[in-house]
């Protein structure tokens, strides 16, 4: 629990901490690779930019590409799951094509699309979204599967309830927690993801600097100018391990850890 | 079966950005009448389903065409994918040796528990390139063991290929084993603690015995499957790795290909990597039932 609260008090003081930052960055090649300061709080860039303004803009935008694949993703869990109450879905037919899925890497598959049509930042969210959906889909199914044979759930359609009525009452309490937590680690594989695509020069367009982009281009002055590295670094580090224990451990809302 | 869905994916995908390939081919002025012959030429006016036929059997024959700046598909392929091969193997290698001992070591005390699951948490936060970051820093810049960057086959000499794919198999374990730590000792101790090995221990069971049949052995089908979905995630999403340490594998090969807008190499990459992964999923299917009474048992 504790742990839990650190980490989401870590994840809100980044957030305000890059709205803080945020703010337009101006090429100045007068200014280039200074050490941090006073005026540049975290140093400035090859081409004089300041770091401490890009890491703002940077995390905001990681972190609307990986939450906007990460609702497609629940969204498309949550969809899933009403079909699968109202059908039962033929096991090893919707099996199999969540096999197909998982041969392909979400990564493998956002280097894929970029070959195709170049980088974006809606094309990389969808993207995620889509590398993930086997995850999503496969526990959609094995806990619908369990709460539909529930007793609870058999007697509520014995009495002849509707069908949006059972799900909504007992198939959907029961299965939240488990589509919450994959959710939470759909976002945080997203970033991760984002971040080496950024890295390798796949992900969002150049202009628009994020964590992995920074990091990408400071690879090369890493001996002039460490905190180039250190800062994004940093930044990332703390997100993703915030993140990893928001996501471990059994989720507050499954009251069987109660 | 994958192999169609996967092939037809691509097939479509990259038919929707080949139907502009008249307009980069050609050039600017080409009129009306060159770019009708071009795409006759090339049979893009034939049905779609038609040129899957053909695309699919030519990819069967072995007839991969030509990437966008004229090189032989097939060539780039065989000379990348030992580079591939050889690093998913020894970081697999790596990983195993890795996360068996330190997993065995957390679930007995709670200390290297702690230490354990710290680690791999830690690794879990940080993206595979700042972990191969580090890894230079320690590994090529403070110690000066490994070269920073580049590849070396087997043929110049054993010592030195070893050498120069440490670092990036390093990395690449490092992360497969942080998995594998947080899941297989999470098996482990619940294999100590479930009924039938309170019972051999009440029968008198050595605490070592105890520990190899009772814990390590059920939990052992489990590290298969583990190990298969990395290898495939290795094979597939060595991408970074590759390119950070310079080698010239499948990874690096689709990063170049992506890069350069090359639709034709990466659909032929990602074909040839998900039948890579289906082989590997299928003879996961045939082993575990080997090690694994319950599901020889069809339970």
């Amino acid at each position: 629990m504790m742990r839990r609260a650190a980490a989401a008090a870590i994840l809100a003081m980044m957030l305000i901490a890059a709205l803080l930052l945020r703010g337009e960055s101006f090429v100045d090649v007068s200014e280039r690779l200074l050490p941090p300061s006073s005026m540049h709080l975290m140093g400035t860039d090859t081409f004089g930019r300041d770091v401490a303004s890009r890491i703002g803009t940077g995390i905001l935008v990681s972190a609307s590409i990986a939450a906007a694949a990460s609702s497609i993703a629940l969204a498309a869990g949550l969809a899933l799951s009403f079909f699968f109450s109202l059908w039962r879905m033929p096991g090893p037919v919707f099996l199999t094509a969540i096999l197909t899925l998982k041969t392909v890497p979400p990564v493998l598959l956002a280097l894929f699309l970029s070959a195709i049509s170049g980088p974006g930042v809606i094309k990389l969210a969808a993207v995620l979204a889509i590398g993930h959906a086997a995850d999503i889909a496969e526990t959609a199914y094995s806990r619908v599967l369990v709460a539909r044979s529930e007793d609870y759930t058999l007697s509520a359609i014995g009495l002849g309830k509707g069908r949006v009525d059972v799900y909504l009452h007992h198939i959907l309490p029961a299965i939240m927690p488990y589509i919450a937590k994959q959710a939470v680690s759909i976002f945080s594989a997203s970033i991760l993801s984002e971040a080496s695509l950024s890295f390798l020069g796949c992900g969002v367009p150049v202009t628009i600097p994020t964590l992995g982009s920074m990091l990408s281009e400071a690879r090369p002055v890493m001996g002039q100018a460490p905190w180039l590295v250190a800062f994004p670094a940093l930044f990332l580090f703390l997100i993703g391990l915030s993140l990893e224990l928001l996501a471990s451990g059994r989720s507050e809302l499954d009251p069987s850890s109660h | 079966m994958a192999f169609f869905a996967v092939s037809f994916i691509v097939f479509a995908l990259s038919s929707l950005a080949e139907g502009d390939s008249s307009a980069f081919i050609l050039s600017e002025d080409a009129g009306e009448a060159e770019i009708a012959a071009y795409r006759e030429g090339m049979g893009l006016d034939d049905p779609f389903l038609l040129r899957y036929a053909s695309f699919i059997a030519s990819f069967l024959r072995g007839d991969w065409g030509e990437s966008a700046s004229g090189h032989d598909i097939k060539g780039l392929i065989l000379h990348s994918a030992p580079v591939t091969v050889s690093l998913s193997l020894s970081s697999l290698a790596i990983a195993l040796m890795i996360s068996i001992p330190l997993s065995i070591a957390g679930s007995r005390s709670r200390a290297a528990g702690c230490f354990v699951s710290g680690l791999s948490v830690t690794i879990m936060a940080l993206p595979s390139f700042l972990t191969a970051m580090f890894l230079v820093l320690l590994f090529s810049r403070v110690l000066d063991l490994f070269p920073v960057a580049g590849y070396v086959p087997l043929s110049r000499g054993v010592m030195r290929h070893i050498q120069s794919l440490f670092l990036p198999s390093l990395t690449l374990s490092l992360l497969h084993s942080s998995l594998y730590m947080r899941v297989f000792r999470k098996a482990l101790s619940d294999g100590i603690r479930s009924t039938y090995s309170r019972f051999a221990l009440s029968t008198g069971m050595k605490r070592k015995q105890l520990a190899l049949s009772s814990a390590f052995r059920p939990a052992l089908p489990l590290l298969f499957s583990l190990v298969a979905q990395s290898l495939v995630s290795a094979l597939g999403g060595a991408a970074v790795i590759e390119t950070v340490f310079a080698l010239p594998g499948i990874g690096a090969l689709m990063v170049s290909a992506a890069l350069s807008r090359d639709s034709r190499l990466a659909g032929i990459i990602m074909i040839l990597l998900s039948i890579a992964a289906s082989l590997v999923f299928f003879v996961l299917e045939g082993l575990l039932p080997l090690i694994d009474p319950r599901i020889r048992r069809g339970r």
